[in-house]
């Protein structure tokens, strides 16, 4: 028989994580704690608080850090399996619990300045960059949010009296949010609301509220402090990713409320900007980023948030140059007010930039906009592949605002209206007039061009206020898309009816989501065809020649086409449910979610599949899931024959660049080997191997460049290179720039007379290209002797080769350049275009090979 | 003197065929016979066969990087020098042949 004295078991560890403890491995912890009967205590020898290790917010509250000694004292009747699993959990699994700094340091690590932008011209503070472009503006530190002490300690006259401030705070708050739906035009704002309001209306939410200041008789503002730990350490800890993103919601509205109740002076919130500003912070909610006046905001840097943070996504869809993962603890207080710049380029935040720098970014200004001009001129042609073939570059919006804005970046239509922003925007169903107006608007805007409206499209996991779904294990495999119409068919017959109706002012197409199966199709029919009636019947005027068609987003469908195309026009991938559903792996799972690779063989022979069958029966593709947004794999859907392919406004113009630089036979041709390959690795090797199609002459007057003002071979490089980059020779300026480099540091390319010939061979260029420099001022090019150099040709090849494979001319080329009359050729004093003609007559295939003099 | 010679660089579409263009063209000059092998992107060009090597006095390398089949040149004099010393100055290097 066991003594009934235990002995306590202890286990002593150094905190191993990064960021100190928080919800995640506290959370961890708890759970492994729970599993036992043994009271277990967790003691932070630093700072001499213990907290019981099944408790969350007690863990959280032992402030560990980093490298903190601890002590985990077991006791009780389990306490050896107890401790044995204890210690299993905190060797193998606490330390790898934390999961978000990893992404950054790495990030620091990959940091190299280019060669034209040293070392000492500015102080740099890397970071991972998630949106591209560069800003400037003086420094904003917005500091963690904390509720005053003062406020938290206050004495209180009665916990009723707090409770009822708090009571109030919530009704105000709540009148506040439905007012001011009416004033967001953006959908992501909208969004936003919908989801604050909800909270604010939450039971549990106001009880928990309630409970905290009866329970503990303190302030209101303390009450809402430990509710909003209670709830978010709870969220935070989820592994599903949009949970946490909740938590962030949750702090959004109790600081609303704090403000509701102190008033704005204690409680300041609004990031208040006066002027171009970059903005630095720990972390940065949704409705903080929201209250930013948007024109001051040039750039930001956040500490934490991922690629994929609600934040960050709003800032991507304003284009603001942003940085995460930053090491905030290596910026000076005093920074606060000086100049600074965001480069989401290179991914750095440059603080004292000294002429040096300001030089370096005058150069990529010009190159960023360069660009911006050549994709424009692109973008408001017709999408064609250099072979003729056409496919239609359509938009995904959700507002008719967003509409307007695609439409100037070059749209040629609207591929996907998302309608379910019209329903959630408002208390309860839409009215039929209410929804007619919306549409007849937005197919006004988009004139003769066809707009595919999708019917709303909600379910457990897009929850709606006005509708209950009953509780689902699993939403996303449950009522969603167009099994809910049944349910809630006085809504859809609305919806239809608005539809027909508007469609006398444009050219609509309607779309149903989640379709599954033909009888889903034809019931779905069933009520349009019934809705026309009435409508004919009480006079109305209507479209009655509407084409109908269905989004594929179930692999059920993809085997059923031939029986649904009977009755749909026309068909659209939904790539995002149709990858999750097809791997069975939740997109919102970070642990799974990898697995839904667009360029896994598996996924594109179903696609392959799909697009047969879709053309058998004589109907039209498209795709509208983000897999049309990257430009990157567009080439695939080419040559899988889709008829259009949809995407936000943002890559239009990247994606009608893409059309415009690809033949339809080799995309067709690398679909074949992509569907033969066995990894998504072997299919992106092919994509990024896949040569430009446009036939562009290996030198144009564009090419050459007289008179340039460079200060450094560092200079002259990155202008010649930025060139090829505004010219769309390449995708990829510091890859190139970066192989250039390679070449230079084996030995300067300088070889006498002042010339130098600096040249790459990389997949980072997208067609050979032979460039002509003239310096104004002679620069120093390095190598033993440092010599100088005045006239610069730039060769710049493919690695892989391509349908023009220029290595027999630039050899005859480099022969050239060792004859003295070649040479006094290139430095007469022509113009730019006649010196072109000179280079491409001596790059003619037909010249001379050199062959040596026979022995 | 009758002369072969192989070049090669690492990227081998710009200095392979400079220098076998100035090699050439200096041998012209100075009076000596000369068959240059260039050893580059497009791979060897010009290939020195056993005989060629067999009548020439010397080999000249004019490379960055390994010659391929070094093994032909095992019976001849070579003499190295790195691409930018024949390109500097390939006067001097038929000096000190």
């Amino acid at each position: 028989m066991r003594n009934c004295e235990f002995m306590p078991l202890t286990f002593s560890f150094v905190c191993p994580l990064r960021q100190g403890i928080h919800a995640r491995p506290a959370s961890l912890l708890e759970d492994v704690a729970q599993r036992f009967k043994s009271t277990v205590t967790l003691l932070n020898e630093r700072t001499g608080v213990s907290a019981d290790a099944k408790n969350i917010l007690a863990i959280i509250a032992s402030n560990l850090q980093h490298n903190d000694a601890c002590r985990l004292t077991v006791s009780g009747t389990d306490e050896a399996e107890a401790m044995t699993e204890l210690t299993r959990f905190l060797q193998e699994e606490f330390p790898h619990s934390d999961g978000n700094l990893g992404e950054a340091t790495l990030a620091a690590a990959e940091f190299e300045l280019p060669p034209a932008l040293p070392a000492d011209s500015a102080k740099f503070l890397p970071a991972k960059p998630v949106v591209g472009g560069i800003g400037r503006g003086k420094v904003v530190r917005v500091g963690r949010f904390q509720i005053p002490t003062a406020l938290r300690q206050a004495e209180i006259a009665s916990a009723n009296a707090e409770w009822e401030k708090i009571g109030g705070a919530l009704d105000r708050l709540y009148q506040k949010l439905v007012q001011s739906k009416a004033n967001s035009s953006k959908g992501i704002d909208g969004q936003l609301i919908i989801v604050q309001r909800a909270i604010v209306r939450d039971v549990a939410f106001r009880q928990k509220l309630q409970e905290t200041v009866e329970k503990l008789h303190c302030s209101a503002a303390e009450a809402i402090a430990q509710t909003e730990l209670f709830l978010t350490s709870q969220l935070m800890a989820s592994e599903n990713e949009r949970l946490r993103e909740r938590a962030a919601d949750i702090q959004d509205v109790t600081r609303q409320l704090l403000q509701e109740i102190y008033g704005p002076e204690a409680i300041k919130l609004k990031v208040d900007l006066t002027d171009d500003s970059v903005v630095i912070a720990e972390e940065l909610t949704p409705a903080q980023f929201l209250s930013i006046e948007r024109r001051w905001l040039k750039g930001l840097v956040l500490a934490q948030a991922g690629t994929t943070s609600h934040t960050v996504i709003l800032a991507r869809s304003f284009a603001v140059p942003t940085l995460v993962g930053a090491d905030l603890r290596t910026i000076e207080p005093e920074l606060s007010g000086q100049a600074a710049l965001v480069d989401g380029e290179i991914g750095a935040l440059l603080t004292h930039l000294t002429k040096a720098a300001e030089r370096y970014y005058q150069l990529e200004a010009a190159r960023l906009s360069g660009r911006a001009g050549m994709r424009r001129e692109i973008s408001l042609r017709p999408a064609m592949t250099v072979d003729g073939h056409r496919i239609e570059v359509l938009l995904n919006v959700g507002s008719t605002d967003d509409l307007r804005t695609g439409l100037a970046e070059g749209a040629e239509g609207v591929g996907l209206v998302r309608t379910e922003m019209l329903f959630l925007n408002h208390e309860s169903f839409p009215s039929e007039e209410a929804q007619w107006s919306v549409y007849r608007q937005m197919l006004e805007t988009a004139g003769a061009r066809p707009v595919v409206i999708r019917t709303f499209d909600f379910g457990g996991d897009k929850p709606v206020g006005y509708v209950t779904f009953g509780a689902e294990e699993n939403p996303f495999l449950g009522c969603r898309g167009v099994r809910l119409y049944r349910q809630l068919e006085t809504g859809f017959r609305s919806q239809i009816r608005a539809l027909l109706r508007a469609a006398t002012t444009g050219n609509l197409r309607i779309m149903i989501p989640m379709i599954t199966t033909l009888q889903e199709a034809r019931w779905v029919k069933k009520i349009v065809a019934s809705e026309k009636e009435k409508l004919a019947a009480e006079g109305i005027p209507f479209a009655s020649n509407v084409p109908l068609g269905a989004m594929v987003e179930v692999p059920a469908a993809v085997f059923a086409i031939r029986e649904l195309a009977q009755e749909f026009d026309f068909f659209s991938v939904g790539s995002n449910d149709l990858l999750q559903y097809f791997f069975a792996a939740d997109r919102t799972n970070a642990q799974v979610a990898a697995l839904n690779d667009p360029l896994q063989p598996a996924f594109l022979r179903c696609v392959q599949q799909l697009a047969q069958s879709v053309h058998a029966a004589g109907k039209t593709l498209s795709l509208c899931g983000e897999m049309g947004g990257d430009a990157r794999l567009l080439p695939l859907l080419l040559g899988l024959e889709f008829d259009s392919v949809s995407a936000s406004g943002a890559s239009i113009p990247c994606l009608k660049e893409v059309v415009a630089d690809s033949n339809w036979a080799d995309c067709r041709q690398l679909v074949r080997s992509a569907l033969t390959a066995t990894t998504p690795a072997e299919v992106w090797d092919l994509l990024s191997k896949k040569p430009s199609a446009r036939q562009i002459a290996l030198v144009t007057p564009e090419l050459v460049m007289l008179d340039v003002d460079a200060q450094n071979k560092a200079e002259v490089i990155k202008v010649a290179i930025d060139r090829l980059f505004t010219a769309g020779r390449t995708n990829a300026a510091r890859a190139l720039e970066q192989a250039v480099w390679v070449r230079e540091k084996v030995h300067p390319t300088a070889f006498g007379h002042e010339f130098a010939i600096p040249h790459g061979k990389t997949d980072a260029v997208e067609t050979d290209s032979v460039m002509l420099i003239k310096l104004r001022n002679p620069v120093a090019w390095g190598g033993e002797e440092g010599e100088s150099v005045r006239t610069v040709i730039l060769l710049a090849m493919r690695e892989s080769g391509g349908p023009n494979n220029h290595l027999r001319v630039l050899a005859a080329l480099a022969r050239k350049l060792m004859h003295e009359e070649f040479r006094q050729e290139l430095n007469s004093n022509r113009t730019g275009s006649e010196l072109c003609a000179l280079l491409a007559e001596t790059i003619q295939p037909q010249s001379r090979q050199s062959k040596g003099v026979g022995l | 003197m009758k002369i072969v010679a192989v070049t090669a660089c690492p990227t081998g579409i710009a200095h392979t065929y400079m220098a076998a263009e100035l090699l050439e063209k200096t041998a012209r000059k100075l009076g000596h016979t000369i068959k240059v092998e260039t050893q580059g992107a497009m791979g060897i060009e010009n290939e020195l066969s056993a005989a060629d090597i067999a009548a020439a006095d010397v080999a000249i390398f004019a490379t960055d990087i390994a010659v391929e089949q070094e093994d032909r040149f095992e019976k001849i004099r070579k003499k190295h020098f790195p691409i930018h010393v024949v390109l500097k100055n390939a006067e001097a290097v038929f000096a000190q042949l």
